[in-house]
């Protein structure tokens, strides 16, 4: 298995070229993913995700020409607030499907560009992505086609979102793709960075994005995630996030897919007074999976983190909240929650809520709960008494119970889009019933 | 007309309607009054179609239709509506956004068009001005955080929006200061005509000043032991339900 990889490794190498910085941190990483492997069976990180889907299937890199159904599916995602939309299609930037900004606050380039022209990412690529340790990352950093690399200057407001939609295409073979996002959001700035997570129905996929984003000081980054990609289309995210003193990050990561999602989010409030909002949500039902691994660590004094996490869960879906919050011994005056509530609609579908504490401070506020339950039968029997059919009550509740993490969404047609996929996704699960 | 006939309900086993024979016409209204825990509510709700209560006997129709056989929403569809003695708390859902939901639901049963958004504002309006509710409630997440006389008037609002023909109300004086009791009873009476029939649970005859019933009942046990016209409050008010309660 771990084999297979390394001689895709010599045949995508072959030829290319690029800055020797690369060249030996893909090598370093190769051995890296080599020496680390993919996580054991047994692995307690790993309880609630097999791994067999990405181990048995062979991967392959693919490149894609004109589709029409391609292009239908990226243009039904486009936000039109979006100051920048920038189209990766099986790891690989569409050019053509793609638009940069014109605001001087704000600069987007593909990897593959700065790679060439710029001296200060070999010091940005690979810093906060914990690539010597993480498998997937690992085969990220080894086998990285493109990726987006997005710098919001010093003060600079920018008001609507950068886009990044990422598809993976039909195609006979199995594909995946390894991109990347770097955000670097410097003093006092405020931005939206967006991804979007599509794929062609039918094909089987494997997209393994890493992003890694750094929120300066006193600098506010809004990052939301919203998968929905068909059956088969897997998405394995590793979200490496450092925020600096005073600065604010928020992200919102929905899923919404019929595939299965990994993400691991890792928040490093480096510097006093950084703090993290992360919101979850998760409509699920089939077959759908969606496992979330998120690590808070508090390094420094008086920071804030809050993750919410909303999910519901129908038919044989699985929904898994693990979260870590990890105080560090100066970490004084941490104020720490972690809230997951889950929705079951149905007999065979489960969820997983595991908070955790690890504190080496003395002066704390930490705070968690989960839930995980049924809609009211009271407020469904209210609803209906107002003559608000069954299915419909439970659309409307299970709606207001996502609402909450839903309306916090900074770009209005962004929330527009959550709220219209949100509803979608219930009237297909409330009808399947 | 509304035709009840030896209604018999449970919960978990413990009959609560031993036995209710009720007959409300259109244009009228009807008292009913008892002693906590005598079943009023279980009434209320078992005409609604809660499924808290197994019915175990009789029988009740509504404009010849079998009421019983109907899910609650279907009920509703009907015109039958149920203010509730405890409103219930939807967090995340707006008044106003489950008030048209309901409306559409309904309209949608009978085979109307929805109704457009601009004509629902007006409507909506128009009612909350009458019940002088102040606008910000439309925005408020039903009943979440409102006081007790604040949820029996959204529970008139809902009322006076959705304009059922049978209309029980389940101690909607309760908790209620003079000023909001005014606003309720006024928002009751404007609905009265001969194509309304009202069933008014009730524990104080207080109520039945503001909203003068043509018949009163007293329930005990589970069943109506009395039936009589409104002088009948002012008697029990009097002397209290013990005498029924012997009778029982
Ligand atoms: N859902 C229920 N669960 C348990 N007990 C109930 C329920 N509904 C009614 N009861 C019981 O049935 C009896 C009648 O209740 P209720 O109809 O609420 O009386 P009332 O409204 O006349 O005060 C009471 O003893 C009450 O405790
Ligand atoms: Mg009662």
């Amino acid at each position: 298995m771990i084999t297979t990889w390394r001689s895709s490794h010599a045949a995508f190498r072959d030829g290319a070229v690029e800055p020797a910085w690369l060249a030996t941190l893909r090598r370093d990483a190769l051995a890296c993913f080599e020496k680390v492997g993919f996580p054991a069976p047994r692995d307690e990180a790993w309880r609630y995700t097999s791994l067999q889907v990405f181990k048995v299937t062979p991967f392959v890199h693919q490149d894609v020409g004109a589709n029409a159904e391609l292009d239908a599916l990226v243009a039904a995602q486009r936000l039109p607030s979006a100051v920048a939309e920038i189209v990766i299609v099986n790891g690989r930037i569409d050019a053509a499907r793609s638009r940069y900004p014109t605001d001087p606050g704000l600069t987007v380039r593909p990897l593959s560009a700065a790679v060439a022209s710029d001296d200060t990412l070999p010091q940005a690529f690979g810093r906060l992505a914990p690539w010597r340790d993480v498998a997937f990352i690992a085969l990220n950093t080894a086998f990285v086609q493109d990726g987006v690399v997005v710098q919001v200057a010093k003060g600079a407001d920018i008001a609507g979102p950068v886009h990044v939609i990422l598809v993976s295409s039909g195609g006979a073979q199995p594909i995946v793709a390894n991109p990347r996002l770097i955000v670097q959001a410097d003093a006092g700035s405020r931005a939206s960075v967006i991804v979007s997570v599509l794929g062609v129905a039918g094909a089987t996929s494997l997209t393994n994005l890493v992003e890694e984003l750094q929120v300066g000081p006193n600098a506010e980054l809004h990052h939301h995630v919203l998968a929905l990609q068909p059956a088969n289309a897997n998405l394995m995210l590793n979200s490496s996030v450092r925020v600096e003193r005073d600065g604010r990050y928020h992200a919102l990561a929905a899923w919404l897919g019929e595939g299965l999602v990994r993400h691991e989010p890792r928040v490093v409030l480096a510097e006093p007074g950084a703090s993290a909002h992360l919101d979850g949500l998760y409509v699920l039902d089939g077959s759908a999976h969606a496992d979330n691994r998120v690590v808070v660590e508090h390094v420094a004094p008086r920071c804030i983190s809050r993750q919410t996490y909303k999910g519901v869960m129908s038919g044989r879906s699985k929904g898994v909240f693990d979260g870590t919050v990890i105080v560090h011994r100066d970490a004084q005056h941490t104020d720490a929650s972690q809230d997951s509530r889950n929705v079951l609609l149905s007999d065979d579908a489960e969820a997983n809520a595991k908070p955790r504490l690890e504190i080496y401070a003395d002066d704390v506020k930490c705070a968690h709960g989960t839930t995980v339950g049924r809609l009211d039968p009271e407020q469904l029997n209210y609803l209906r008494t107002r003559g608000i059919g069954l299915a419909d009550a439970r659309r409307v509740l299970t709606a207001a119970f996502v609402a909450e993490v839903v309306e916090r969404l900074r770009d209005e047609p962004a929330r527009d889009r959550l709220r219209r996929h949100v509803d979608a996704r219930l009237n297909k699960v409330m009808e399947a019933r | 007309m509304l035709e009840i006939k030896n209604l018999q309900a449970s919960h978990e086993g413990r009959a609560l309607l031993t036995g209710l024979d009720l007959v409300v016409r259109p244009g009228e209204v009807h008292a009913i009054m008892g002693p906590n825990g005598a079943g009023k509510s279980t009434l209320s709700k078992v005409l609604s179609g809660s499924e808290d209560y197994d019915v175990t006997g009789g029988t009740v129709t509504w404009n010849g239709k079998d009421l019983l056989a109907m899910p609650t929403e279907e009920r509703a569809g009907e015109g039958v509506f149920l203010g509730f003695q405890y409103p219930v708390e939807i967090p995340g859902v707006t008044n106003d956004y489950f008030l048209r939901t309901a409306i559409n639901a309904q309209r949608k049963r009978r085979g109307e068009p929805e109704i457009s958004p601009g004509e629902f504002l007006k409507l909506l309006n128009a009612k909350m001005a009458f019940l002088e509710m102040d606008a910000s409630f439309k925005r408020r997440f039903v009943n979440v955080g409102f006081s007790g006389g604040e949820k029996k008037r959204n529970e008139i609002l809902q009322l006076l929006v959705l304009d059922p023909k049978l209309v029980i109300l389940d101690e909607i004086d309760s908790g209620l200061d003079i000023d909001a009791l005014h606003v309720v009873a006024k928002g009751v009476n404007s609905l009265r005509d001969s194509g309304h029939a009202f069933v008014l649970v009730t524990h104080y005859q207080r109520l039945l000043d503001y909203i003068v019933p043509d018949f009163v009942h007293v329930l005990v046990g589970g069943k109506i032991v009395r039936s009589g016209d409104r002088s009948l409050a002012l008697d029990l008010e009097a002397h209290g339900y013990a005498a029924d309660r012997v009778g029982a």
